[in-house]
């Protein structure tokens, strides 16, 4: 009974590791094409290409793919889609296993650039200059990413951000679009006035409110200060910060935020602006979608620059590109390329709108009236979204430091000071 | 037993505090299905504990539809079903080995499989994915059904070892006298009086697989392969999250758990009580 019993279950055993390995062979990931075991087709031959993208809205790529295959009918596409947060960590966690896929969506800045730090993406700079990218897509968009000097992705979307308001709220309060700070802290306290939340931000996360922080920062340092601070070139402990932080204290003690803005989720803070509750947010080219999305009409609400007062005037922006293998090679790596230029071609953003370009020459969707407003407020040029400038460690330390000043548990001199230990020991520890 | 007598004030604050408790755990659910009544527009338009304009009944359905909610659940359940019994299977096997074979160190391996509880499950995804890649099991049900039984052993074995060890060693003695084995021993006698251990357990094993998020987001990738956890993520976009249909797809998602905990809920009590005390 019991040698009987034992065979049964090592005969089960084996039996599920025999079928677990070969289930597999044909049921490959996306992510398994890399490294030393990625045969490199010849030219000719059918080539199989992994692309990770995002998941909502984003089902054009299948559709891409397909278009795709008349210019092409060699390459086979395996597109796996994720979530915002899902792609970031899976990312991560295929970079550390020498896992990633052949191309992935990923956001520029510092969450981009882990890939070409550590050499885990192709170098397209030579590709970008013989293939003239700089005439096709928009330098802000060609510029984020690119890392080192070195062009280490293809731009698929540049976001521009404004300040969003409700046209009503402003007619209202018989308000225009402030030119100048000095008219932008007027209208907040004209519309406080009026009965409304001037500014609609949720602190819970930390990023919704940042981006009126960095727009003070750059009211207050100026672009070169702010660019130094974004770079860590110069100290955080500075006058222009403790301003910065100031203003926020202020505009809290005031009441220009909502009741309790420092756990308010930002989609909720965004609601006041969809129920005329409240004066401005300040988000981005995306707002189009989402305003409609959420079951409001877009063309009641319009955007302006914030007014910093500085020469340029310059917008928050941020950009979306495809990065590539570093082990690509041969046939493989040309068909990538010239797949992820078709990608993020004028073309497909043509027949898939709904979405920010970074190539230039594309069509500006009737769905998104405010699009090109926005994208024109980047010729004056962009600054990098914080959270995407600087590095996490310090980012997360902005955050604090934004709740803390609201608290009152920090003086922004305290802030400012916190800031600059937090920049110091990131430079140590990656000295 | 003759229940106590309470002077009526007492028992009032008593069902008073009861009410109050039960309440604390039963509001989000109904905001939860506030939520899921609701259009986009009502839920930005009001706050979340407001009563729906008009109630959408749809929003099951297309939440259902939308969110292939069939699918990804019946993913789910052929994962549970293969994983939870199997699982308990294994940790019922070492558990009577742990308990009833007389052999060195059986206290030593237990806190070993004890230390498996401490290990966060953060920490081995690079791990996991190196070896998953390598056994070409990326993509692949088996490939979790490893990753998840091995999660599972030491919660499993914590319970049984502590339940199996209330059982008289004289039951094994009489089964010995009656001619039977070891494996005799765990089939006919211990197993049918661990019960109540094994249905706590297939209730905790089942939640924990059923909701299981992270390891099937990283290791599951084929969007007909997703389970239901990972499948509700596709109600969150970049920017904006469909909440209505999210908190739908949510209500749904519950039933499998709530229907397993009916079915062992009579044995939950006696069966943690049981291992505790052991």
């Amino acid at each position: 009974m019991k040698k009987w019993m034992c065979a049964l279950v090592s005969v089960l055993l084996a039996a599920l590791l025999l079928s677990a390995c070969g289930s597999s062979s044909n049921n490959s990931n996306g992510g398994t094409n890399t490294g030393k075991q990625s045969s490199q087709p010849a030219a000719g031959e059918k080539v199989k290409l992994s692309i990770w993208v995002l998941n909502a809205n984003w089902d054009w790529v299948e559709k891409a793919v397909e278009d795709y295959r008349a210019v092409d009918p060699n390459l086979e596409v395996e597109v796996t889609h994720y979530e915002t947060d899902p792609i970031k960590e899976a990312l991560k966690v295929a970079a550390s296993s020498r896992t990633l896929p052949d191309m992935w969506f990923t956001w520029g800045g510092s969450l981009g650039s882990f890939y070409p730090e550590n050499g885990l993406t192709l170098d397209l700079t030579q590709v970008a200059q013989d293939h003239k990218w700089s005439e096709i897509y928009n330098k802000a968009a060609l510029d984020m990413a690119t890392y080192d000097g070195k062009v280490a992705g293809i731009p698929i979307h540049l976001n521009v951000l404004g300040m969003w308001y409700p046209k009503s709220v402003f007619e209202q309060a018989k308000l225009a679009p402030p030119k100048t700070f000095a008219e932008f802290e007027a209208s907040l306290e004209t519309l406080k006035q009026s009965g409304v939340v001037p500014l609609a931000f949720g602190s819970k996360g930390g990023w919704h409110t940042m981006r009126l922080t960095e727009q003070l920062l750059e009211h207050f340092a100026g672009p070169e200060l702010h660019d130094k601070l974004s770079n860590l070139e110069a100290s955080w402990n500075d006058p222009a910060v403790v301003k910065t932080f100031e203003k926020l204290s202020e505009y809290t003690d005031k009441g220009y935020f909502p009741k309790g803005y420092s756990s308010l989720d930002p989609a909720e803070a965004d609601n006041l602006i969809y129920q005329k509750q409240a004066g401005m947010v300040s988000e981005g080219t995306w707002f189009d979608g989402t305003i409609s999305s959420e079951g409001f009409d877009n063309t009641e609400f319009d955007v302006f620059k914030f007014p910093t007062d500085q020469k340029p005037e310059r917008a928050t922006v941020f950009s979306e590109m495809f990065q590539l293998n570093a082990e690509l090679q041969g046939a493989k790596k040309d068909a990538a390329i010239k797949f992820g230029e078709y990608l993020t071609s004028a073309e497909v953003m043509n027949k898939y709108p709904g979405r920010s370009p970074a190539v230039l020459n594309a069509n500006m969707p009737p769905e998104m009236p405010h699009l090109k407003t926005l994208l024109d407020h980047a010729n004056d040029g962009g600054f990098l979204i914080t959270d995407q400038a600087l590095p996490q460690e310090v980012v997360q330390k902005l955050f604090e430091a934004q709740d803390k000043v609201a608290f009152k548990e920090w003086t922004p001199q305290q802030a400012a000071e916190e800031m600059e230990k937090a920049a110091a020991a990131y430079k140590a520890k990656s000295k | 037993m003759e229940e106590m007598r309470l002077h009526p004030a007492l028992n009032a604050a008593r069902y008073t505090f009861l009410i109050l408790l039960a309440a604390l755990f039963v509001i989000p659910i109904v905001f939860v299905a506030f939520t899921a009544l609701k259009t986009r527009a009502d839920l930005a338009s009001h706050p979340f504990y407001y009563f729906p304009e008009k109630i959408q009944w749809g929003n099951f359905l297309k939440a259902w539809q939308q969110g292939k909610m069939s699918l990804y659940m019946k993913n789910t359940a052929f994962i549970c079903l293969v994983k939870v019994p199997l699982g308990i299977l294994i940790e019922a096997l070492a558990a009577f080995a742990l308990t009833r074979l007389k052999f060195k160190w059986s206290n030593g391996m237990f806190a070993f499989f004890l230390v498996g509880m401490m290990v966060p499950m953060q920490a081995t995804l690079v791990p996991l994915n190196i070896f998953l890649h390598k056994t070409n099991l990326v993509n692949t049900y088996p490939g979790l059904f490893f990753i998840y039984v091995g999660f599972g052993i030491p919660f499993g074995i914590l319970i049984l070892r502590g339940f199996f060890r209330t059982i008289p060693k004289e039951l094994d003695e009489a089964a010995l006298i009656d001619g039977c084995g070891d494996f005799g021993k765990f089939f006919r006698i211990i197993v049918p009086l661990a019960l109540p251990a094994i249905a706590t357990l297939v209730i905790f094993d089942f939640m924990a697989t059923w909701n299981e998020f992270l390891l099937a987001q990283i290791f599951i990738t084929d969007d007909k392969m997703k389970l239901i956890t990972t499948g509700l993520m596709s109600f969150r976009g970049e920017r904006a999250t469909d909440y209505p249909l999210l908190n739908a797809g949510v209500l749904i998602s519950i039933v499998p758990t709530l229907v397993v905990y009916l079915l062992f809920q009579k044995y939950f009590v006696s069966g943690l009580a049981g291992s505790v005390k052991g």
